[in-house]
């Protein structure tokens, strides 16, 4: 209702609207621009690491949980779904679930343990779930260990959610790309939104008010890890090779982070301009810099968030918004049409 | 054999501990967690082969020369990054440092490429025999150098004025700060300090361990663990931590499948978390 009010101050929702839909017209049309594997396989990945970043934006940003080891969450989809493909010969659209549902039990049974832990417990001890749970599958024979496990390569069929070219792989990751944003606009509209900004704001007011923190979290942590698992499933169908060294490296669960608050964090918008700005640019300084280019990238994230945490807090969301002040105010040069700007 | 592997353990612990001692100091004094530790202690590594390819010197040699080197590192990094972020979010403090860890692991990556370096030294190579344990020459030295460490830091901070302003601040930074202590200064200083006992612990794992951009993550996580088991902020549980997370590996390392080391490690810090979250040893 608040949200309802604050987009007739903020004037013209149907402009909002009509960009959206011109925005998804765009996007399902994508393929039809974009012929290159190469091009289409970066914007597969951009949308993937949207969606995990989104899934991430919800502990971390939300519920303000440092969760440090999102690619558990991500392994755990990848192999469930590969192993039961392998062993069972069931479709990866059902693994898939399987997967997800598998997720959320272990970040239920993590997070009763730890969520419970201040701020810096809870981020180390999630570091340390996944540097455990790396060895192990390092060491697991059963799910190939350090070598990890090659997806058997099937005729295009959809069982086997296997193709030739990339653009079904567009359209599964889009459509969850869009899900979960969606997702995410809801819950930040919705009473965990307000909760979890109230937890955020005043943690011991909000509590005496009787918002249930820990439930919120909770809530948070096992939504992420479904998310994360599906995706996991979806990257091994799409790439048919997992192993330790590919789905459960700690920069990977570290970078997952790092791509919202480059972004903007807590934000709707914030783990998509972050995504759309980090992945491609990792792309573009690979093929600059070759072999060396896991170097050159490290040191952009790390610049990019010492650079946001240092001179703008909310990162792209803040900038985009500035501009956005900007074109209203020339509108209103123009135009002489007086609006109220309630910010948000 | 087990009393053996407890004794082998007490000298790799002693590296443990003195990283450890590290870190702890940092948290104890402004409650930020620097996940740039272990690259800080790559950093020592990597002087100390710099120095051992040029002019031949031995790490322990090169000692001196890497604690002064990093202790003005440490209390640079504190003028440039770290005092901008101290009253900032504990989500942008994390990933200030972070960030830190990605910028010097890859830039080093960049000038060194990602070749496992080792220095070659053959003085105190050998065993020496002590009432039926075998106990390895540098590891022995490793460990008095640690003590010894230690044993300055004791001092430092008990009867130098600085450190007893280190102390004041972490006691009560308010309070310092009315006594007319420059916390700001005490800060820097416990970043050079912190970096400096890195840097020790570097110039002793060169000689055992291969230098690369990334050897010194592992490290930094087992001092988070020695930490916790020791209760953050305690400097003697730091200590304690380290010792223990020595023993466990080594002991693990010899009776149960030796890739347990770590997963067993991890599972202890998570346990100690959940029973005791402020530190086995810890009081608040």
């Amino acid at each position: 209702m608040l949200m309802g009010k604050r987009d007739e101050v903020n004037g013209r929702p149907w402009v909002t609207w009509l960009l959206l839909a011109l925005l998804i017209f765009l996007l399902l049309c994508l393929p039809l621009f974009i012929r290159g594997t190469y091009y289409r396989h970066i914007v597969i990945f951009t949308l993937m690491y949207v969606v995990l970043a989104q899934a991430w934006n919800l502990i971390g940003g939300y519920a303000g949980q440092i969760a440090l080891g999102n690619m558990v969450f991500f392994a755990i989809g990848a192999y469930t779904s590969t192993i039961l493909t392998i062993q069972f010969d069931l479709s990866p659209w059902l693994g898939m679930w399987v997967g997800g549902g598998l997720a959320v039990l272990v970040s239920l049974g993590l997070g009763l343990a730890v969520l419970k832990l201040e701020g810096h417990y809870f981020a180390m001890s999630t570091i340390a779930f996944g540097e455990i749970l790396r060895t192990v599958f390092s060491n697991w024979r059963f799910v190939g260990g350090a070598q990890g496990i090659s997806l058997p390569l099937h005729s295009p069929s959809l069982y086997y959610m296997q193709w030739a070219n990339k653009v079904p792989y567009y359209y599964i990751i889009l459509t969850m790309a869009v899900l979960v944003t969606v997702l995410v606009f809801l819950l930040d509209r919705s009473r965990f939104g307000f909760y979890t900004k109230a937890i955020k704001l005043d943690d011991v007011a909000a509590r005496n008010r009787g918002i249930n923190a820990f439930k919120l979290k909770l809530l948070a942590f096992a939504l992420n890890a479904f998310i994360t698992a599906m995706v996991g499933s979806f990257y091994a169908q799409y790439i048919l090779y997992i192993s330790p060294s590919s789905v459960l490296l700690l920069v990977t669960s570290i970078l997952l982070a790092v791509i919202p608050i480059v972004g903007g964090v807590g934000t709707v918008l914030g783990p998509i301009l972050g995504a759309v700005f980090i992945f491609p640019l990792t792309e573009f300084l690979r093929a600059m810099f070759g072999g060396l280019a896991m170097g050159v990238n490290y040191i952009m994230f790390g610049a990019a968030a010492i650079f946001v945490i240092m001179v703008e807090p909310l990162g792209f969301v803040a900038m985009l918004s500035c501009i956005k002040r900007w074109f209203r105010r020339l509108m209103e040069e123009k135009g002489g049409v007086e609006v109220e700007g309630a910010e948000g | 054999m087990l009393l053996q592997s407890i004794a082998s353990g007490l000298l790799v612990g002693s590296v443990y501990a003195i990283i450890a001692v590290g870190l702890t100091l940092i948290w104890g004094i402004m409650e930020v967690v620097n996940f740039a530790h272990g690259s800080y202690l790559m950093l020592s590594m990597y002087i100390c082969y710099v120095l051992h390819m040029l002019m031949g010197f031995d790490p322990l040699l090169s000692m001196p020369i890497a604690v002064v080197i990093l202790f003005f590192i440490g209390i640079g990094t504190y003028k440039t990054i770290i005092f901008r972020i101290m009253n900032a979010p504990m989500l942008f403090q994390i990933f200030t440092t972070f960030a830190l860890q990605f910028i010097i692991n890859y830039t080093v990556f960049l000038i060194a490429k990602p070749t496992f370096r080792t220095v070659k030294i053959t003085f105190l190579d050998g065993v020496v025999k002590v009432k039926g344990l075998f106990l390895d020459n540098a590891m022995i030295v490793s460990a008095l150098v640690c003590v010894l460490a230690f044993l300055f830091l004791h001092i430092f901070l008990q009867f130098t004025k600085i450190g007893k302003g280190i102390r004041a601040t972490t006691d009560n930074p308010r309070a310092a700060l009315a006594l007319g202590i420059d916390i700001e200064k005490m800060y820097a200083y416990t970043w050079g300090v912190s970096l400096a006992l890195v840097a020790v612990a570097g110039a002793i794992l060169s000689r055992i361990i291969y230098t690369h951009p990334t050897v010194g993550d592992k490290f930094g996580l087992f001092a988070f663990v020695a930490v916790a088991l020791g209760g953050f902020g305690s400097i003697y549980g730091a200590l304690l931590g380290g010792l223990m997370i020595g023993v466990v590996t080594t002991v693990t390392g010899v009776y149960a499948i030796p890739w347990f080391k770590l997963p067993s490690i991890f599972a202890i810090f998570i346990l100690t978390l959940i029973v005791r979250p402020r530190g086995l040893l810890g009081w608040k």
